[in-house]
């Protein structure tokens, strides 16, 4: 620890940090707000951006866009694309989202069994996580070898009970807390009295069953079955998924697939729990 | 406002693949911006949780910025805080942001201005080959606007042991002297060798990580090439800069193996799926 911070230590909560070093601190906060704001809306662009629109965009003066930019520019967490006059994330960025995942989230030696499990439904398996209080992220896909097939990134998120998926955070997540359960169904869009009821009777089916399913509960179009995935404490550490065409998911067995998808979410389990 | 604001670009490579602790940063940088970045790339690599002391400690940071800092990328959702035992960890957040990446083709959209460039500067065809079963088949290519360059079309194929991607595999893709022998016979060189020269060829690949074939596979073309590796550690994927044979001389050619060494580690590190 350096001289001057010896006051500073884990135990202190932030409210507690006001002093001397405060008025500085802030600036820095303050450029590291507008960097995340910058990648944020690179993040989101289907296409790169010219500095005057980021500046526009993030409410940032030209100049202190200029300086943002460049910052990241430097440090390769941006890049200007071929043309040199738009920008777009850097190779850097790129590479430290991926690490984010870690190895074990691309699902290593599982992969090969759970690809032939993609290809015998022609569908795409996920694995989505618990991201901070409210939202489920999507941090593993396998997709089938199909020429035309379901395609869902990594990264995307939903709320905590929203969709197929989030009804398996619902049955199986250990909230109970009867005002956080409310708040997490409001934000997936089940309110009002009747809406409410129906949902946790579902949560009770699904429970019951041991899986979820449900066809264009979040997504238009497609049907899906969702199993959770336990920790060897038998903590819920996710949910495994098979998407597919909804089409193909009317025609399908459900208990097959249903079978399918735990065996998945065994195989996953298995290798995620390294991870954690 | 858009100027040109890129520090020098042929230093793409190492700013988007030389750990930010070692990168030496052009011209006038945010510092917040890029302790922040340094933060994170320390969480990427090391993975645990760790308190704030620990962190400002290992990162030579004064507590107070640090925590500053931490507190933000908690904010921004890069990172958790864990107020039981204090600690933080990496978060999805990251993985958020760079979604559109963390897909198929993700990987090529991340490295397309890098090799871009490097195809320039060096005056050479880059291409990224991947196995087929007993082919290589062309995934992208970057040319280098020369009036007269090698051209080669996307979804293009040789023989899997062909110049010195063929080396590349045979060294480093899984192969059992049985296969070598059956795939090496389907060759046509425009310079014969035998196998067992070829061989010990291919030893000197895994001793030095590249290959080269100085025209004797096809005449008049040179090419240098690195293993890009799959999801499981497996090399099924090579990078390959092909040029005019006797455009560069030795010196050159092990410049460009150095620079191709960095960006198939890169597209290793970005990749999602079976793809790029």
């Amino acid at each position: 620890m350096r001289k001057g911070d010896a006051r500073v230590t884990d135990a202190i909560e932030p409210a507690e940090q006001a002093d001397a070093a405060g008025e500085r601190r802030d600036s820095g906060v303050a450029s590291l707000r507008k960097a995340a704001a910058v990648l944020r809306l690179l993040g989101e662009s289907r296409l790169p951006r010219q500095i005057s629109d980021i500046a526009r965009e993030t409410g940032m003066t030209p100049s202190s866009c200029h300086d943002v930019v460049s910052t990241l520019a430097r440090i390769g967490l941006v890049q200007p694309t071929a043309t040199g006059r738009t920008w777009e994330i850097g190779a850097r960025f790129a590479r430290l989202a991926t690490q984010t995942l870690g190895d074990p989230e691309r699902l290593g030696p599982a992969r090969p069994a759970l690809i032939a499990i993609a290809d015998r439904w022609n569908a795409n398996l996920g694995v989505m996580r618990r991201f901070g209080p409210s939202r489920l992220i999507s941090t593993c896909i396998v997709e089938s070898t199909a020429a035309i097939r379901l395609r869902m990134p990594v990264g995307h998120e939903l709320p905590l009970f929203g969709g197929v998926v989030g009804r398996v955070f619902a049955a199986w997540g250990g909230i109970g807390e009867p005002t956080e359960r409310r708040l997490r169904m409001a934000e997936a869009g089940f309110s009002g009295a009747q809406a409410v009821a129906a949902f946790e009777r579902r949560c009770v089916d699904d429970r019951a069953r041991g899986w979820a399913h449900g066809e264009a509960q979040w997504v238009a179009g497609v049907g899906v079955v969702a199993v959770p995935m336990f920790d060897p404490r038998g903590g819920l550490m996710g949910t495994m998924s098979i998407a597919m065409f909804a089409r193909t998911f009317r025609e399908a067995p459900l208990e097959a697939l249903a079978e399918d998808a735990l065996e998945a979410a065994a195989l996953g389990a298995r290798w995620l729990g390294k991870a954690d | 406002m858009d100027l040109p604001i890129e520090p020098d670009p042929r230093e793409r490579i190492a700013r988007a693949t030389t750990p930010l602790a070692e990168l030496a940063i052009e011209g006038r940088a945010i510092p917040a911006v890029v302790t922040a970045a340094l933060v994170v790339e320390h969480f990427c690599e090391t993975r645990p949780r760790a308190r704030m002391t620990e962190i400002a400690r290992r990162l030579d940071l004064p507590p107070s910025s640090c925590f500053s800092i931490l507190k933000t990328l908690v904010e921004e959702r890069v990172l958790s805080f864990d107020p039981a035992t204090k600690t933080y960890a990496l978060d999805y957040g990251l993985a958020a942001i760079g979604r559109r990446y963390l897909t198929p083709g993700g990987a090529l959209r991340a490295v397309d201005p890098i090799l871009d460039e490097m195809a320039r500067r060096h005056a050479a065809t880059l291409v990224i080959w991947r196995r087929a079963a007993r082919h290589m088949v062309v995934v992208d290519r970057w040319e280098n606007g020369s009036p007269s360059q090698m051209h080669v079309d996307a979804g293009a194929r040789l023989p899997l042991l062909a110049g010195a991607m063929g080396r590349v595999m045979a060294a480093f893709g899984d192969l059992k002297p049985r296969e070598l022998a059956r795939h090496f016979t389907r060759l046509r060189w425009e310079t014969p060798t035998t196998f067992d020269a070829w061989l010990a060829e291919v030893d000197g690949v895994r001793a030095r990580g590249w290959a080269e074939d100085d025209g004797r596979f096809s005449a008049g073309i040179s090419s240098v090439s690195v293993g890009v590796r799959a999801l499981d550690g497996r090399i099924d994927a090579v990078l390959s800069a092909t040029t005019f044979h006797g455009q560069h001389d030795a010196a050159a050619r092990e410049l460009i193996a150095g620079e191709l060494l960095k960006v198939g580690a890169l597209l290793g590190d970005l990749r999602i799926g079976g793809g790029f």
